[in-house]
């Protein structure tokens, strides 16, 4: 599945690289993490997400309510194209997701633009919740950290 | 009265209570299970039986049902139960705002909650965490469930009820659409026969839309399989179920079963009940989380681990109207409805603590179809229990085939024996075989 969108930070371009190229600071716009270990460039987390939204569908399914996702990925930045890569691979509930991100960022010293796409392979979930549910899923999770992460560019979010 | 014939396949909690509900009311009902008394998730889950509190939140229905049986269950098989009593406590850190929710969630749905002073909880579970802020006590006890299960078959029996254990449905026998059978494998000598029934009840569990598919190309029941680890500590810590006070989550609860803890659970999902593996992460998750509500599962460890799997069944699948969730919990299929053949219904879902309830839900839904007025009783017979008196120690003995010396070390404590805890399962399962004599 795929996913694209932009957005400004009124911040010049070295901010967005630091916070978003160190996954102790970006790992703060993932919802409610439990345990990180970053070594280097490469990092493992653990977070938890409100699934009771779509794990609702099912008959007493309710101690489904918040699920563990966990993760292992790396952050990579490309001065020469000015591209954050983060890619990785994890699984929740059993089924494995991979999720590969970039964002090629452009502007002045002032205000700084991400035009960002992520390839988000999820196949296992799509077979149990639906399609329809996992993109709806995917892009409000989406939605939500990359309001945080434009809110903590900005300083309105310490 | 009916003089139908009826097959339940699959002896866990749900079958044994349909078999059970089904006996009581004068009908011939037969129990066919492939293996041996908790051979599929019933002997493979969490221990508890539920207040109902873990669910009074998100699922008000599941709460009410669990809080109505934990109390029946309680007070016709009280050899099964023990009441621990359960607390839900939040630590430091932790969204404090859930309390209020919780606490009316609970209330609203019947089940008795009250605020515990954290310094009283120390004193009373002095291995529970200093970092406890809020802790509420509920009604949660916990359940044996080999017992159980041996007991509900033992008064099925003692209504008529045959019991087949090691008895595997391998086929149905069919014609013009409609079930008239079942074709089984005694997995001990391998003989196989056809035997007839008017009606068969799939309570087959996590095993259920399989032996749909493969023996009946039925693939209406569109299920997804969920197994839990639990890791099992080798001290108990608590006298009461140690629940963490948040939604519904992995690694939020400690079982105290019997001289052991478990901890659990986790949840992923599998493809096949029979055969799937489990992640050695979950146990160090387990073991961590479980820390947080005891600090002193940390000098411990694992002693051992299980896994159970549960089905998932979607709560709007269209069924053409042939499917009734009774209940938030469980549903039942009449597969003449829904796929066309009849003779036969599927119940699946539901919780070890809603067996009974369940049992009497699908026997009413049978009962009325075939007509039968009498009222289900369950929730007031006295599961039977084999009775452990020096007077009938000639009798057990031989309808157990073990010599009567043996059986008086295993069953009688004395002054300079004190075998009680360590034969309590040998204790357990010799009392099951009078299932079989
Ligand atoms: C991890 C986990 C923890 C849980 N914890 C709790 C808890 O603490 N409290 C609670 O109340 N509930 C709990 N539950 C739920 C509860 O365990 C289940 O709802 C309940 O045990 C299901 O019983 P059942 O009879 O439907 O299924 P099962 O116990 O699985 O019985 C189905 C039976 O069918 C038999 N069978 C399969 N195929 C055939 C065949 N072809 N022929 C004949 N027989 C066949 C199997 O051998 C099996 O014995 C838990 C579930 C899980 C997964």
């Amino acid at each position: 599945m795929e996913l694209s969108g932009s957005f400004s930070a009124n911040v010049g371009k070295d901010k967005v690289v630091q916070l978003l190229s160190n996954p102790n600071e970006f790992s703060k716009c993932v919802p409610n993490v439990s345990e990180i270990s970053v070594n280097g460039s490469n990092f493992d987390l653990r977070f938890k997400i409100d699934a009771s939204k779509y794990t609702g569908k099912f008959l007493g399914a309710s101690y489904l309510s918040n699920i563990n996702v966990k993760f292992s990925g790396s952050i990579a930045y490309s001065p020469s194209d000015s591209t954050i890569s983060i890619s990785g691979g994890g699984s929740a509930v059993g089924v494995k997701f991979s999720i590969n991100i970039s964002l090629v960022l452009s502007g002045d010293n002032n205000i700084t633009k991400a035009d960002w796409k992520s390839d988000v392979n999820v196949g296992g979930f799509a077979k149990l919740f639906g399609e329809s549910m996992m993109n709806q899923a995917m892009s409000e999770n989406v939605d939500q950290i990359i309001s945080c992460i434009k809110k903590r560019l900005e300083g309105s979010i310490p | 009265m009916s003089d139908a014939k009826i097959a339940v396949i699959g002896g866990g909690s749900t079958g044994s209570a349909i078999v059970h509900d089904l006996a009581s009311r004068g009908l011939d009902v037969t129990l066919i299970e492939r293996g041996t008394i908790g051979s599929g998730t019933s002997g493979r889950f969490h221990g508890l039986l539920h207040s109902g509190a873990r669910y009074a939140v998100n699922d008000p229905k599941a709460a009410e049902e669990s809080i109505l049986d934990n109390e029946v269950i309680s007070k016709i098989a009280p050899h099964c139960v023990e009441d621990t009593g359960g607390v839900f406590m939040a630590l430091k850190g932790d969204d404090q705002s859930f309390a209020d929710k919780f606490e009316s969630a609970c209330k609203h749905a019947g089940i008795p909650i009250e605020q515990i002073p954290t310094e009283k909880l120390l004193q009373e579970e002095p291995f529970i965490s200093k970092d406890v802020s809020i802790a509420f006590s509920v009604p949660d006890k916990t359940i044996n469930s080999f017992r159980f299960i041996t007991s509900l078959l033992l008064t099925a029996k003692s209504e008529g009820a045959k019991i087949r254990l090691g008895n595997e449905v391998i086929g149905f026998d069919v014609e013009d659409k409609a079930v008239k059978g079942v074709k089984v494998k005694n997995n001990i000598s391998g003989e196989i026969e056809t035997l007839k029934f008017d009606l068969v009840i799939n309570a087959s569990g996590a095993w259920a839309s399989k032996i749909l598919s493969d023996y009946l190309n039925i693939n209406s029941i569109k299920m997804v399989l969920s197994a839990g680890t639990m890791v099992v500590v080798n001290r108990r810590f608590a006298k009461r179920v140690v629940n963490r006070l948040r939604l519904p989550s992995d690694g939020d609860i400690v079982v105290p079963y019997f001289t052991e803890s478990i901890i659990g659970t986790t949840s992923f999902i599998v493809d096949n009940p029979d055969n799937f593996e489990v992640d050695e992460d979950d146990f160090k998750f387990l073991l961590a989380e479980g820390a947080k509500l005891i600090p002193a599962i940390k000098e411990y460890g694992m002693s051992r681990y299980f896994a159970g799997v549960r089905p998932l069944i979607a709560a709007d699948e269209d069924t053409g109207g042939g499917s009734r969730s009774i209940s938030r919990d469980f549903k039942i299929f009449d597969h003449g409805v829904t796929d066309g053949v009849s003779g036969i219904l599927t119940i699946v879902g539901g919780k070890l603590s809603t067996a009974r309830l369940m049992g009497k839900q699908i026997s009413d839904f049978i009962c009325d179809k075939l007509g039968v007025k009498t009222q289900s009783n369950t929730d007031k017979i006295k599961l039977l229990w084999p009775d452990l008196s020096a007077d009938n120690l000639k009798n057990l003995s031989k309808s157990l085939l073990v010599s009567e010396s043996l059986l008086k070390d295993i069953l009688f404590e004395t002054e300079s024996k004190t075998y009680g805890d360590i034969y309590s399962p040998v204790k357990d399962l010799l009392l099951s075989k009078e299932l079989f004599s």
